[in-house]
């Protein structure tokens, strides 16, 4: 409690003070003694000796003020600035070091925290030196490469700068904050076939409207554009509102991608590999897929906690979302299928890294209705933090005749979405969907 | 030495007579220096810092655990692999054997210390990871017998013992510096060389010396910290210079153009110069007592002063008639005075003279004036013993006034006259014995030799000229009778004179003003004046035929002149105070220096010396004491009553310090020794944390009772003897689990620890029992009443 109380007075002094080390304390004492001694034997070149070491003292103490004053830095992380990263990819940061005061500045002991490496990684801490940088042409750059190691918004903590110079005989501490926010986007891993999809008609169209087809699925609210002949003036006479009903196109294409972020009881961990973060991966790869082969894609989530895009998700705002999303939801996945079921397209794929039993009627009701449900079970009992067992919720989803992937730890959920059999009955050469640079992430 | 000690039983047994071995010697070599080279002046001081060092030495012997944080911080130090600093260190340490060298003349010493630095240094690392054993125990023995080595030197009177002892010790111990901390060692040890060498300093040239170490040192502590910085921080990132617009790499990444370091450098340099020079000029300087001068005393003079002067010079320079020449040698420093004698002195620096008041430097006077010698009436010489090692006391008690401390460097053979300014009270000087005159003048046994030093303490002479008015003219009968003497030879017209000088002034004060102001206005200095006529009266022909004179005539004149007038004087003989050099501080008293003045009897005040001499002080008193640099200046520039504010200030505020000297040092004194009290506490119970810390209780809190410590002890010792420590995070019983045998005994530490109730003595003495057994071999615990286990 007294640090935490102190700690403002003590960074106030570090960051502004130049404070001695036990270097100038030596020589002051040493130049004391000599005083003592050239009191003592009145020998004159004592006290030019004692006068000269606490002049060097005097000296790099004035020096040493103005170290660090000057100094700036820059930081690049990836090749541009709108560069996308992506998990577990290796991205090339670049510091750069520039000394805009006259002065030269020397001997930086810098602290490069990239907050983008592993826990574990070198590149997590940096320790760097600069032995000298010159006064404002030219400075000194450092390169470096690290493989992102999670998702999410990463900010670069502010740069902690040390010097001695010149001669140790004190240190000048400064922090630079260059707020550095990097986007890094959840690991993509391309899929060839995803056999939801691609088992329906090859010809892939997107209307401009929905609602064109014959059969009624609902009544929503009047847009312009909407033929006056499908209002449905019960409700209108009901609600006061325009109302008009909305068909089903069969031959629409698209997908409805629900992800689970309701709050369950995931087990504590601070390791990467977690049901959510897989879960996670596996939404973007089928978003990346459907982005590829043309396929609308819709994103459905809790829009208390985390409001996914509207209407049709490109794939920026599908990374980007990705990219943010936490389990802090506190609603259920069947409040939302409950809520939302009227606005869903055909194919629906359900990711679930929690094996939560209350959606399978939820989604038995969807796979009634005509439409096309896949479920992406994620088995928690198989992740380093343990959980609950999926599978005999799998069992049972299969038993309902809903699709069903168990992705488990360790594997590749390529091989669950897509298994390697399948491809031979693909149309077209097997290279259009292979995955260049694959790797499989652990 | 701590590191030579093993760490096996018997071994450690050897090891701890080993290291209390070699404290014994460091206690030893501390009592040759103390007792041979520092001469305090109360014999019993100097076995203070042997009892404490002896007393230090048995303590750390027989109780090493206090020098475990020593020991931890010695063994974390790394092996120093760089050669740059290595060489760094080198070059400082030959800048201060160099120095030494330069200061003392003994090139062949320096020179060998040099070549077994060199040697040492390139021993140092190549053999930094693994040093050989038995180099070590030769360089411990080497390293002691350097001091015996100096004890030899001082015992056959060579020169400048010291000096070598702080050369070859150095050169010895560079043989050990494996590690970063071993080359500050050689920096530091170089430094102290370079103290040696300034104490011997007579000239600027050990500025050169200075300047180059601490470049040396500059450098080294620069490379040290880019050393460090590389080694704590191993990703080294390299500048890029841009020049026209393309940014390019430096060659080789080490340089940079040298306009921008040299600003850097220049920038530094300018501000340290500054800075330098500002704290050396407003340092306040205090008159202490002087140890006696560490590095110049040397075998101590032998026999009785004798009652003639010796002066080495006489007679091979005594020349009669005229001549032109210049010698070395002043013929005033003589038992008698021969007015006749022509001759010119030179240049040759004859001594160096430290002191924070200007003065003359007096060695004798004469009384009987024959008409053309001066000579002392008697020559009966007062012996002083000396009251303790080299400690000569001339008044006792110590009257009160204004003290201030002269050290002498004798640079060429002298008489055996011991020079002092002021009014001296007491003397360090290397003799058994000397003597005093009745003219105050001291004697030495022997002449005065080269490389010779010694040290007075005299009172400041400052008269006031209304006191001196003020005296009267009733003077004592030996002193009137001494003091008055004139030879028949003294004319009438000498006499007239001087009644017609002193026709206006009352007092015997005034007389000797006026007739000093005369002499020195009315007749012109000639260091060369015409050859003495043959019996004719000195002082008549100075005063009336040749008109011009040196210091002799004008002082022989002034005397006779006051004698005429019954005011008892007398020509005093020495050395003006010579050039003074406020870098070194010493006044450079050269040949050219000898002068002779006069002394005027002032009742109640003593000798009052006056200069009749053109372009000599008027009244030579003592000067002001020299608290900073400007304290003379305004006398030696002319200035005279004119003072600048700046000295006014600077004066006043040293001044204020100087006045405050005396209790502050008390206080000083008062705090230093709290200070040390507080240090040595905090230092052993940081020590004793530091100890604790690594020997943590593995049951801490459970002390309190008997039984449950010794069941612990006997746990310790457990597993000491099966030589299987339980780790920290390990129970008692996860370790019994590796070690079955000690399955028993781990549920006796279980009893122990955790039962409310503390275990009986049964279970202790099963439990010895046990231990006893695992000697032998047993390890079976014999049952015990467990009543109380069974509750």
């Amino acid at each position: 409690m007294i640090r935490s109380l102190l700690r403002p007075v003590t960074d106030c002094l570090k960051y502004h003070l130049s404070l001695p080390t036990a270097r100038s304390v030596t020589l002051l004492v040493a130049a004391f003694l000599l005083y003592l001694f050239g009191n003592q034997t009145q020998v004159g070149w004592m006290f030019v000796m004692s006068a000269l070491l606490a002049g060097t003292v005097l000296a790099a103490w004035m020096l040493n003020r103005h170290s660090l004053r000057g100094v700036e830095i820059e930081r690049k992380v990836g090749a541009s600035p709108n560069a996308e990263l992506y998990e577990g990819e290796a991205v090339a940061a670049k510091l750069t070091f520039r000394n805009a005061a006259r002065l030269l500045a020397a001997q930086i002991r810098a602290t490069e925290r990239c907050p983008l490496a592993g826990l574990s990684s070198p590149q997590r801490r940096l320790d760097l030196f600069v032995p000298l940088l010159l006064p404002r042409r030219g400075g000194a750059d450092f390169e470096y490469e690290v493989e992102i190691d999670r998702r999410g918004v990463h900010e670069f903590p502010p740069l902690e700068l040390t010097s001695r110079a010149p001669f140790g005989f004190f240190r000048r501490h400064r922090r630079i904050d260059r707020p550095t926010r990097v986007l890094v986007y959840p690991e993509v891993r391309r899929l060839r076939h995803l056999r939801l999809l691609d088992h329906r008609l090859a010809l892939e169209v997107v209307r401009p409207r929905a609602g064109v087809g014959t059969e009624i699925l609902g009544v929503r609210p009047f847009r312009s554009g909407d033929s006056p002949r499908r209002i449905h003036w019960r409700s209108v006479a009901r609600t006061g509102r325009l109302i008009s009903k909305e068909f089903v196109d069969e031959s629409r294409p698209g997908l409805t991608l629900i992800l689970d972020v309701c709050k369950h009881p995931y087990p504590l961990t601070a390791g990467k590999h977690t049901p959510f973060e897989w879960a996670v991966k596996v939404a973007a790869s089928i978003g990346d897929y459907t982005q590829r082969r043309g396929y609308p894609l819709h994103l459905l989530a809790d829009e208390d906690a985390w409001p996914p895009p509207s209407g049709h998700v490109a794939r920026l705002p599908l990374l980007e979302y990705l990219a943010r999303v936490n389990p802090t939801g506190r609603r259920p996945l069947t409040d939302i299928l409950d809520r939302e079921s009227p606005f869903i397209t055909p194919c629906v794929a359900t990711i679930l890294p929690w094996p939560d039993e209350t959606v399978l009627e939820p989604l038995i009701a969807l796979r009634r209705r005509g439409l096309a449900v896949f479920a992406i079970l994620l088995d928690p009992s198989s992740f380093p933090a343990g959980g609950p067992a999926a599978g005999p919720l799998a069992d049972e989803m299969r038993a309902s005749d809903l699709e069903v992937s168990l992705v488990r730890f360790g594997e590749d959920w390529r091989e669950q979405l897509d298994p390697v059999e399948q491809i031979a009955n693909l149309p077209g050469k097997v290279e259009d969907y292979a995955y260049a640079g694959e790797k499989i992430a652990h | 030495m701590l590191t030579l000690a093993r760490k096996s039983p018997t071994r450690n047994i050897l090891g701890k007579l080993f290291v209390l071995f070699a404290y014994g010697m460091a206690a030893l070599c501390t009592w040759v220096v103390v007792m041979l080279f520092m001469k305090w002046p109360y014999g019993w001081a100097t076995w203070i810092p042997v009892v404490c060092l002896g007393g230090a030495a048995v303590f750390f012997a027989c109780v090493p655990k206090l020098t475990v944080g020593i020991r931890r911080y010695i063994k974390r130090q790394k092996i120093e692999p760089s050669i740059r600093l290595r060489l760094l260190a080198f070059v400082a340490q030959v800048v201060g054997v160099l120095s030494l060298g330069y200061g003392t003349g003994l090139w062949g010493i320096a020179a060998f210390s040099a070549i077994v630095l060199a040697l040492g240094h390139l021993y140092s690392y190549r053999y930094r990871a693994k040093p050989k054993r038995w180099v070590r125990i030769v360089i411990f023995v080497l390293f002691h017998l350097t001091f015996g080595w100096a004890y030899l030197g001082i015992v056959n009177a060579w020169p400048q013992p010291q000096a070598q002892l702080a050369m070859l010790a150095m050169a010895v111990v560079s043989w050990e510096l494996f590690k970063r901390l071993n080359l500050y060692s050689a920096m530091g040890m170089g430094l102290i060389n370079l103290y040696a060498a300034c104490t011997l300093s007579r000239d600027l040239v050990f500025g050169g010396f200075l300047t180059a170490y601490f470049g040396v040192l500059l450098a080294f502590l620069w490379w040290a910290d880019s050393e460090d910085g590389k080694r704590s921080n191993p990703i080294v990132v390299k500048h890029r210079f841009v020049s026209a617009g393309v940014s390019r790499i430096t060659p080789g990444n080490r340089w940079l153009p040298a306009s921008r370091f040299t600003f850097y450098a220049l920038r530094f340099t300018l501000v340290l110069v500054l800075a330098g020079v500002i704290i050396f000029v407003f340092y306040p300087r205090f008159a202490g007592v002087p140890i006696a001068p560490l590095l110049t005393i040397r075998a101590p003079l032998q026999g009785q002063p004798p009652s003639e002067i010796i002066n080495p010079a006489v007679p091979v320079v005594q020349i009669e008639g005229w001549s032109n020449e210049s010698s070395d040698y002043y013929y005033g420093f003589d038992s008698q005075l021969d007015l006749g004698y022509r001759g010119g002195l030179n240049d040759t620096l004859m001594m160096y003279v430290r002191s924070p008041v200007w003065s003359y430097w007096r060695s004798h006077a004469f009384d009987r004036y024959d008409g053309r010698h001066w000579a002392q009436s008697s020559r009966d010489l007062k012996p002083i013993e000396p009251a303790g090692s080299y400690y000569f006391r001339f008044i006792y008690p110590f009257p009160s006034g204004d003290y201030f401390v002269q050290t002498y460097y004798i640079e060429r053979p002298m008489p055996n006259l011991v020079y002092a300014g002021g009014k001296p009270t007491d003397m360090i000087f290397p003799a058994n014995r000397v003597s005093m005159d009745f003219t105050g003048g001291i004697r030495a046994p022997q002449a005065l030799q080269p490389d010779m030093a010694y040290s007075v303490w005299s009172i400041r002479q400052d008269f006031d000229p209304e006191t001196l008015r003020a005296a009267g003219a009733e003077y004592p009968a030996d002193i009137a009778e001494t003091y008055l003497q004139l030879p028949d030879t003294v004319t009438e017209r000498t006499r007239e004179l001087a009644r017609d000088l002193t026709r206006g002034a009352p007092t015997a004060y005034d007389k000797a003003v006026a007739l000093r102001d005369y002499l020195r206005e009315a007749y012109p200095y000639n260091p060369f004046p015409p050859p003495q006529v043959q019996d004719a009266d000195a002082v008549d022909q100075f005063l009336f035929v040749d008109k011009e004179g040196v210091c002799e005539h004008y002082a022989s004149a002034m005397v006779v002149m006051l004698r005429s007038l019954g005011v008892p004087a007398r020509l005093a003989a020495g050395y003006g105070s010579g050039t003074h050099n406020p870098i070194t501080g010493f006044y450079e008293v050269r040949a050219k220096d000898a002068h002779a003045w006069v002394e005027v009897y002032f009742p109640e005040q003593g000798w009052v010396p006056f200069d009749p001499t053109p372009g000599w002080t008027r009244d030579p008193y003592s000067g002001p004491m020299r608290r900073w640099l400007f304290s003379g200046a305004t006398e030696r520039f002319g200035m005279g009553g004119l003072t600048s504010s700046a000295s006014q200030i600077g004066a006043a505020g040293a001044a204020l310090l100087g006045a405050l000297s005396g209790p502050l040092s008390v206080i000083g004194a008062v705090i230093g020794a709290l200070g040390a009290v507080v240090a040595l506490g905090w230092g052993s119970w940081a020590l004793w944390q530091w100890w604790r810390a690594g020997h943590p209780p593995r049951f801490r809190g459970l002390h309190t009772h008997p039984n449950r410590r010794r069941i612990f002890a006997a746990y310790r010792r457990a597993q000491r003897r099966l030589r299987s420590r339980r780790a920290l995070p390990q129970t008692v019983q996860e370790h019994a689990a590796t070690r079955p045998e000690l399955a028993e005994l781990a549920a006796a530490v279980d009893v122990a620890a955790y039962r409310p109730e503390p275990p009986d003595g049964g279970l202790v003495e099963a439990v010895r029992e046990w231990l006893r057994g695992l000697r032998r071999g047993r390890t079976q615990m014999r049952s015990y009443r467990a009543d109380a286990d069974e509750r």
